[in-house]
This record gives structure tokens, C-alpha cells and sequence, in this order.
């Protein structure tokens, strides 16, 4: 039986207990949606720590007829039944333009929000930062989340990302300068988190009713503390607060709906454990890869951010060993003659990043597209190039094609260093929105490249 | 005139690297390519009298999220072990290396907030197996009778919310109770979403310091007593106020300094107190990272999971064992002779073999902290030793002394030896300081680094680098010294590390960094630190008696 039901005009009605109406009803003749919605715009930030080699990465050729680079021939892998070339635009000479007071700080604030970040080192504390503002993620949240469960989420691979240089390292989304998201690192949890709302429940129980109510005295009792408190600490309760209401939401909305497209997947047992000090990587990036396209087909959210590797991260890839020396890679990407050990961690990253797309690309979102057809990918690091720390012709893919309005399979080149967060509004512009400039001060963007949006 | 060393550390806050890039020399754009400059040796600040000292002002109050230990040791003291056991709270975030500074300054996230109702409802259910009795007071005449619920929400509001409860409060928490006791028409399952429920509660979940007008100073705020009774506890205990304190609390017995002090007092005499060291520590060392530690298995064959393990839980020992077994001077813990070692750990230093957890003489070479196992693996590379690592360590953990970044756009890279010529790392390192772009900075550390050398990137002793013999000589400031045990000693005599050491326990016990205007009061708690023969137990009281641990002024 092929069938879609709309769950999100189901959804919308959110908190009220209304009894499900007849599927048949809610279909058209050819099993498109009935309602007429085309499927919704997904978001994805797929980051990786440490850079590139530029002279490894950039394709030769510019335009329609690229050919994917050393570093991005894993975009094509028959072996694997990988094809994601003609959904990957690359883009290229684009310069950072917040100021480099910090490697790594710089360029992860920049790509992810497009503000500078903010420095924190008051009196001879140890060197940390917090973003400037919120990241790209979150912005576009904002906007397309519409009614889903998840207004987005936050999965990571490495669990060894950088903890001791505050949340600029740490971590990919930020709701404000003081509002980073943790990230899921544990693909068991995922599912749970994801697919544990679709167990039906007894409609005699009122565990959920009861679950909301005490979230309602939660709330009533937040009041009393935040009329003591001044603004700033007001705004972290009402932050909370809003944890507080987004969760009540999803505990009365009603079950996801099973469909063609979206089905409850076999909940993995990998818990992202270590084994002899060695991190799961790949198992663990595939699996959060087929939860996070399963989690977009049945449209439990519509953005989320990727953390492969973290920034400065202590993540050490397993290819490396046994045979040869096994050094971290933040710690290879600093030696010129560990340069071909970087190549194949950047080859072994996209490799894992064209399994994400390839994951999304596989999965239907409805009779004539796929999830990767209806998806932003932006695919970036937290520096150039590790050696330098350079910030100058930064690598960034783009994917997907945005239902259409992002151009894809294209070589896009600029020639004036042209500033980073340009491709950040070229993503919000592809999502849909009508948003006339992302980032702030030396950062800010007022022109997406228009040769790219279709 | 003993003062004068410890004054400048406070006052200190960077290591003068050179002036090309420190501060926001570079506010351009393009990013700016650092100019060579001549490299210059690091100038001592003039050292400022005590008086040149900013008058005192507190830091603002502001409410403090549970850490992740506090949030498990707050279950356990309000429900039992069996509940604590029961949740995976989410994990802290650490801002200026400490999780008291997050939970201090940072919003909580929506993921959070859902890991915190999943963790109410799983302590509320093991409590409620494993201690139903001591839960539920009363027998109740219905299920859901309202008085019984009434004094189990009295019993348990006031406890978790570290205060009295207000009469609003208790209605409300009562209430939520027979509702939900109604529903199912079970007395326990109202007792089950009570409980979830305050878990939940931001009055459980932040410490609330918000003060209350200082009589005494119109410009300041003090603690309430409830409020400082927290403070306290979760300063020395890492736990919520037990009932003595909580008595003190009620009965005025932290309203002056003698009545702070007899409770510190007491309160390390808790085996908590080792436990709240040991989170500070696993913190300040940086020791977490040893549960995720790897090396290069071709090269370090005999590092594991098992042994990272075991060198954290020897420097966990040795300095409890300082600061509580055996109080001692606690700048010994950078030069003692004495370290402890489980049978893996002897094995690994090439001591006699032991079998269970014994304090041993260290083998020649070795001195104290910074020639353990633990510092010695954690500040390296996977595959090879890290002189510019343990040198930023000692400037910036023992010193309080950031290094600037490196500049940008320039390689880090070690330049490669001529073909068939051998270098020892430092040589490597040599040659790189060679370059006026990294001099600066590479000056300040790796020189301490050098220290090291003898030692690899597990912790065993070297004597030959790339075939080469290791040279140990370097200097601190304008101090030289040759190899780790020397450059021990000097470290234990430098004021400037106990005077660091005050700072960071301080920031740890009011959840933020130390402000200028609070010298003044640190300077003081240092003095007596040092007065009483360096006595970590007393370090941590005269922070709890200290008038910047009891004030503050409104938040923004």
C-alpha cells in the first residue's frame, strides 16, 4: 500500500486529543499528499574539525562539469553504491572575514553563525570563547521548524570534541552567545529520543496529562525566582522556560503517523562506546546518518546539526592504525610531513559525509523526490587548512537541491574572496526564507550568491 | 615585604608574549600576518603594592545550575542512593575550564530540560521502590488523601528546594500529587509525579543566590543564610546542606564568620569533602580527558583503558592524601618523594611489583604532581612527548598565566632535520623558537617543558630521544634548572602556584572567575593560606569565611 498521510496538518492541532480520521480520506488519487503540501525543506550543518588541503580539495574545473578532487572523490563510490556528485556544489574562494584573533575559534563562529565570536579570558582563566550570536542552524529553525516534534537536533559522532575552550569549540549550535545545545553522541539514545513516541499508549492513561501539569508547575514555580532576578538571569530562566513548553508540546501531540515513507527503523544497539581506546567512528556516523533520514521522512524535524569530528578534537581514525603511528588528527594537521596522514583523514571524512547524503538521497519523501531533493547541506570545518590556520579559500560543499532552489552539482568560484557568510544566506534563501542578511560586524552578509540559487 | 611575590600573580593576568599579536592587535580584515618583531625576554611587571590593590567590590549574584555530580548527589541526599543511581544527567559544559562557571552563566538547553523530566521520573520510581516507608510518612486514609500527600510534600519541598517552602509552594506540589494520586487511584503514583515534579523544579535545579540587602554596606548584598548554607555545602561537599548545617543555617549559626568557620570545620570532616576535591581536581589537572586518552599502540603497546584509569586515581590519591589523610603542606604536592601506585602503575614506573593500592617511594628522577603518569600522558601527543603541552599547562593551570593564541596564517610545523641527521624533539623545538613569529610565546613554555624530556609520552622514564640523549636543562622566568626534580622544587617555593591554586578553588566555590575588585579578600585568604603552613583544609575555609564567598552585588 502506498499512502502518505499529512502528519503535519495532524500535528498542527497539537495538545488536543482529537480521534485520527479515516486514512483513505486524506489521500488523492496518485498517493500525493492531499493537501497539496509539497514535502517541507530540510536543514543539515555537517561539520568536521581541522581543515582541509586545499590543493587537494578545490576541483580544477569550474561549473557543471567538476570533477570531484582527491578529497571529494569519495562523493562517488560504486563500490559502496554511492552516488551524490550531482547533488554536491562546490564552492570556493571564499574568505572568512571576522577577525582570526583565535584559530579554530574564528572560522567554526564564522561558517556556523557569521558573527565573531566572543572572547572569554577574564583574569588568568585559560583561553575560552562563546559565539556572537546564534548559529545558522538555529536561525533557520526558527523559520522552517514549523510544528514538528524537534525543532532540531544535535548529533555527534567523536565524542573527543574540544570541552575545555568553552562553547565555541564544544559545541555546533547556539541559541545566543550563552545558549549552546549539547549533542547527541549515543545512536541507541537517538532512537529512543526519536521513535519512542510512536509506541501507541493506552488512551485510559493519563500519565501524559498528568506529565503536562507538572510541567505546568514547573513553570508556576519558576515565577517566584525569576521576579528576583535581573535581566540577563530572566532571559536564561525564559530560555529554560522554553524547554519547558517545547517539551509539554511534544508530550500531548499526537503519535507520529507510520507511512510509506516513514517507518520506525530496528533500533540499533551501538552506544558509541569506545572499544581499546578506538572511537566506533564510521558505525556511528552511518547509523546517525539512517536515524537523521528517517527522522527528516517522517518529518519529526526539519533541521539538525552534524558534529563528525570536533574542532581541535582528540579524535584519532582508526585507518591509521595498526601499522603506522596514530597521532590525533588536530595534532597531524601541524606537521608538514604528516600532510598525506591529514589527506586520508579528510578522504575518510567525506567519505563518511557522502554516506550521510547518500543515507537522505535513498530515502523517499514523496512520488517524485527523495529527502536529499528537499535538502540544505552545508558541509564546512573550523579552519581552512590545520597547518596555517588559514581562514582564506575556505572549504565549503553545499548539497542538495532545496526543493529545487538550490543549484546543485556545481563548481561555484569566486574570484574576490568573497565572504563566507554570503554562502550561509545563500542556505537561508534556498530554505525558503525571505532573510536579508545573516551574521554581524565584519561578518555580516547582505548578498547570497545568486548564482547558485535556482 | 613577603606579600610582593603573591600580589603580582594576582594582578598578572597574561604572559607577556611579544606585541605583535596579543590583544586585538589584528581587528582587520584581512586577517593581519603577524610583523617579525625582535624577540624580547619576558619583562616582570613593577610589582604593585597591596594597597595599589582595587578597593573590594563582589561579583554579581546569579543563579547557578546544578552540576551534573551535584545534580546526582542532590538525588541521592533527597531520595537515596537507589534514585541517584537511577538517572544519566546531562553533561556539564564547562566555560573557563570549570562546570560551576557554566552552570553559572549559561541557559539551559531544551534537550536538557527533556534529560531532566526523563531522569525525575526514573528517581521517583526507584525511590519509591527501594524506600517507600521513609517517603511516605503517614498511612493514607483514601488514595488520594490530601493531608497524607500534604506532609510528604513538606517532608520533601523543603529538603529539595534547600529553603523553607513557601505555603504556595506546598499547595502547589500537594495538589499535583492527589491529582495525579486520583487519576490512577493509587496513593504512590501521586506520590511518583510529586517527586518528578520537584526534580524538575528550577528552585531544585538552580541554586538560587540572589541575597538579601547587607545592612552594613548599601552597595552590597549578603547570602541568606539558606542561600550560604548551599554555597558552603556545595563548595566543601560537592552535596546539598545536611540537617546540622541546614539547622545552623535557621538558628542564625552563619551569621557571623566563627559560625561560618565552625561549619566548614565540620563539614570537611565528611568523606564528601575528599569527593568534592576530587571533582575540583579532576577538573583543575584536566584528569577527565584520561577516560578518553589514546596513544600510539605501535609505540606505547602497554597503554590502555585500564592503566588511564589507574594513573587518575593515583593523582586523585595523592592529593587527598595530602589534603585530608595526612595533612601536610600542600606545596608538597609538586615535589613529594612518595606517590601511590597500583600493581599496573608499578609496572609501569619499573617499581616493585604491589597488589593492591600502596604508597611507594618514587623512583629516581621523579618529584611530585608533574612527574606522575597522569600529567605526563595527558600533556602529549598521542605518539610523542609535547614540551610546548606541559609548559602552556604549568603557565596556565599553576601560574594562572593564559598564553596568547598563535598567529594566524603562519605553520606550526616543526621544520624538517637535513636527511639523515638525528634531533631530539627539543632540538625540533629549537629550531621552530627560532622564528621570531613563534619565539614569543614558545619562550614561556617550552623551556618548562624541557623539564620533562626524560620522561615519554606515557610517562616512563627516557634517556635517548631519536637515539639521542635528552637534555632536561631549561628556565622558568629567569630561574634554570635541570630536569623534572629540580624544576619541582622550584615550582613548590614559587608563591605565585599557591597563590593560583586560591584563585581557582575560590572561582570553584562562587561559580565565577575572580574579579579584579576581589583581590583585595584573596590576597588575604592566600596570607593566611600560607600562614597556616600551606594546609589545603585551610585554604578552603578562609575562602568560606571570606567576605567575597558571602556578599555580591545585583546582576544586570
Amino acid at each position: 500500500m502506498t499512502f502518505r498521510l499529512s502528519r503535519r496538518r495532524l500535528l498542527r492541532g497539537a495538545g488536543a486529543l482529537i480521534a485520527l480520521p479515516t486514512l483513505d480520506a486524506m489521500l488523492d488519487g496518485n498517493g500525493a499528499f492531499a493537501d497539496g503540501m509539497p514535502p517541507p525543506r530540510r536543514f543539515v550543518t555537517w561539520f568536521f574539525g581541522n581543515g582541509v588541503i586545499r590543493s587537494r580539495w578545490t576541483p580544477t574545473q569550474i561549473g557543471t562539469t567538476y570533477v570531484p578532487s582527491q578529497q571529494l572523490a569519495p562523493l562517488v563510490d560504486a563500490a559502496r553504491n554511492i552516488d551524490v556528485r550531482s547533488y554536491v556544489s562546490v564552492v570556493s574562494g571564499f574568505n572568512v572575514k571576522t577577525p582570526n584573533l583565535r584559530g579554530h575559534h574564528n572560522g567554526a563562529a564564522a561558517l556556523l553563525s557569521g558573527a565573531p565570536f566572543i572572547p572569554l579570558a577574564p583574569n588568568g582563566a585559560g583561553y575560552n570563547s562563546k559565539f556572537g550570536m546564534m548559529s545558522i542552524d538555529q536561525v533557520a529553525a526558527d523559520q522552517i521548524a514549523g510544528t514538528t516534534r524537534f525543532k532540531s537536533l544535535q548529533l555527534a559522532v567523536s565524542k573527543r570534541y574540544t570541552t575545555g575552550e568553552g562553547p565555541t569549540l564544544a559545541n555546533m549550535s547556539h541559541r545566543g552567545p550563552d545558549s549552546p545545545m549539547p549533542q547527541e553522541v549515543n545512536p541507541a539514545r537517538l532512537f529512543n529520543t526519536l521513535f519512542s513516541g510512536f509506541t501507541p499508549r493506552d488512551p485510559r492513561d493519563p500519565r501524559d496529562q498528568l506529565r503536562a501539569s507538572v510541567l505546568d508547575a514547573v513553570k508556576d514555580d519558576a515565577t517566584a525566582l525569576k521576579s528576583q532576578l535581573g535581566a540577563r538571569d530572566k532571559a536564561r530562566l525564559d530560555a529554560h522556560l522554553t524547554g519547558v513548553s517545547e517539551l509539554r508540546t511534544r508530550i500531548l501531540a499526537l503519535p507520529p503517523v507510520i507511512t510509506s515513507s516513514c517507518s520506525v527503523p530496528t533500533a540499533p544497539t551501538q552506544t558509541n562506546t569506545d572499544s581499546g581506546g578506538i572511537e566506533p567512528i564510521e558505525q556511528v556516523s552511518t547509523l546517525m546518518s539512517d536515524l537523521l533520514a528517517m527522522a527528516f521522512a517522517c518529518d519529526l524535524t526539519r533541521v539538525a546539526s552534524f558534529q563528525f569530528s570536533g574542532s581541535v578534537g582528540g579524535h584519532c581514525f582508526k585507518f591509521l592504525t595498526p601499522t603506522e603511528a596514530r597521532d590525533t588528527e588536530h595534532s597531524i594537521t601541524h606537521e608538514a610531513t604528516q600532510q598525506d596522514k591529514v589527506h586520508a583523514a579528510v578522504v575518510f571524512t567525506m567519505k563518511n559525509f557522502a554516506y550521510t547524503l547518500q543515507a537522505l538521497k535513498r530515502t523517499v519523501d514523496s512520488p517524485t523526490s527523495n529527502v536529499l531533493d528537499n535538502a540544505v547541506v552545508l558541509c564546512t570545518s573550523d579552519v581552512a587548512e590545520g597547518l596555517d590556520h588559514s581562514i582564506n579559500d575556505y572549504p565549503v560543499l553545499l548539497a542538495g537541491k532545496g526543493s529545487g532552489a538550490l543549484r546543485s552539482g556545481y563548481h561555484f568560484r569566486s574570484t574576490n574572496g568573497r565572504n563566507t557568510s554570503d554562502i550561509l544566506l545563500t542556505c537561508m534563501r534556498a530554505l525558503g526564507t525571505n532573510a536579508a542578511s545573516v551574521g554581524k560586524d565584519q561578518g555580516l552578509s547582505t548578498t547570497p550568491i545568486s548564482e547558485l540559487l535556482v | 615585604m613577603s606579600r610582593l611575590p603573591r600580589t603580582l600573580a594576582l594582578l598578572l593576568p597574561l604572559v607577556a608574549c611579544e606585541g605583535a599579536f596579543t590583544g586585538g592587535a589584528s581587528l582587520e580584515n584581512p586577517p593581519v600576518v603577524p610583523t617579525p618583531v625582535t624577540p624580547q625576554p619576558t619583562t616582570p611587571t613593577p610589582m604593585p603594592m597591596p594597597m595599589e590593590l582595587p578597593a573590594f567590590v563582589p561579583a554579581p549574584l546569579r543563579p547557578r545550575l546544578l552540576t551534573s555530580a551535584q545534580y546526582v548527589s542532590s538525588i541521592s541526599d533527597l531520595l537515596g542512593v537507589e534514585a541517584s543511581r537511577a538517572v544519566t544527567p546531562p553533561r556539564d559544559v564547562p566555560v573557563n575550564g570549570l562546570a560551576v562557571i557554566g552552570g553559572a552563566t549559561l541557559e539551559v538547553s531544551a534537550s536538557a530540560v527533556t534529560d531532566y523530566e526523563t531522569n525525575a521520573y526514573l528517581a521517583a520510581k526507584a525511590a519509591l521502590t527501594a524506600r517507600r516507608a521513609t517517603l511516605v510518612p503517614c498511612t493514607p486514609a483514601t488514595t488520594s488523601d490530601a493531608t497524607c500527600m500534604g506532609r510528604v510534600a513538606s517532608a520533601l519541598v523543603t529538603k529539595a528546594f534547600r529553603r523553607p517552602a513557601t505555603q504556595v509552594e506546598l499547595t502547589r506540589w500537594t495538589s499535583i500529587g492527589v491529582n495525579a494520586a486520583r487519576a490512577y487511584d493509587q496513593f504512590d503514583k501521586g506520590v511518583e509525579f510529586l517527586i518528578a515534579g520537584l526534580l524538575q523544579s528550577p528552585a531544585f535545579l538552580y541554586l538560587s543566590e540572589v541575597g538579601e540587602p547587607d545592612v552594613a554596606n548599601a552597595q552590597r548584598r549578603r547570602l541568606t543564610a539558606w542561600e550560604l548554607a548551599s554555597r558552603l555545602s556545595f563548595f566543601l561537599t560537592n552535596a546539598p546542606p545536611d540537617d546540622t548545617l541546614r539547622m545552623a543555617a535557621a538558628n542564625g549559626g552563619l551569621d557571623d564568620e566563627a559560625g561560618i568557620r565552625g561549619q566548614a570545620q565540620r563539614l570537611l570532616q565528611k568523606p564528601e569533602a575528599k569527593t568534592a576535591m576530587t571533582v575540583l581536581f579532576d577538573e583543575l589537572l584536566e584528569l577527565n580527558g584520561l577516560d578518553a586518552l589514546s596513544k600510539d599502540r605501535v609505540r606505547f603497546p602497554s597503554f590502555d583503558v585500564a592503566i588511564a584509569r589507574s594513573m587518575k586515581e593515583e593523582t586523585r590519591r595523592g592529593l587527598v592524601d595530602l589534603a585530608f589523610d595526612h595533612p601536610g603542606d600542600f606545596r608538597d604536592v609538586l615535589s613529594r618523594r612518595t606517590t601511590f601506585v597500583d600493581g599496573a602503575l608499578a609496572q609501569h614506573y619499573g617499581l616493585p611489583a604491589v597488589t593492591t593500592w600502596t604508597q611507594v617511594s618514587v623512583p629516581a628522577g621523579r618529584a611530585g604532581l608533574l612527574t606522575q603518569a597522569s600529567f605526563l600522558s595527558l600533556m602529549s601527543h598521542p605518539s610523542a612527548n609535547s614540551p610546548t603541552y606541559r609548559g602552556r599547562f604549568v603557565r596556565e593551570k599553576l601560574l594562572c598565566q593564559p598564553i596568547p593564541a598563535p598567529p594566524p596564517n603562519v605553520s606550526t610545523t616543526l621544520p624538517d632535520p637535513p636527511p639523515n641527521t638525528r634531533r631530539t624533539l627539543r632540538q625540533k623545538l629549537e629550531l621552530h623558537m627560532a622564528a621570531p613569529s613563534c619565539r614569543g610565546c614558545h619562550e614561556v613554555m617550552d623551556p618548562i617543558g624541557f623539564a620533562f624530556e626524560g620522561f615519554d609520552a606515557t610517562g616512563k622514564a627516557q634517556q635517548l630521544d631519536d637515539g639521542l640523549p635528552v637534555d632536561t636543562s631549561g628556565h622558568l622566568d629567569e630561574q634554570t634548572f635541570t630536569g623534572a626534580e629540580q624544576f619541582a622544587q622550584l615550582l613548590r617555593d614559587d608563591p605565585r602556584v599557591m597563590s593560583c591554586l586560591a584563585r581557582q578553588v575560590f572561582r570553584q566555590g562562587t561559580g565565577h572567575v575572580d574579579l579584579d575588585t576581589e583581590a583585595r579578600p584573596l590576597l588575604a585568604v592566600t596570607d593566611a593560606f600560607a600562614a597556616s603552613g600551606h594546609r589545603y583544609q585551610t585554604l578552603l575555609v578562609e575562602i568560606a569565611a571570606s567576605e567575597a564567598f558571602r556578599s555580591g552585588v545585583e546582576a544586570p
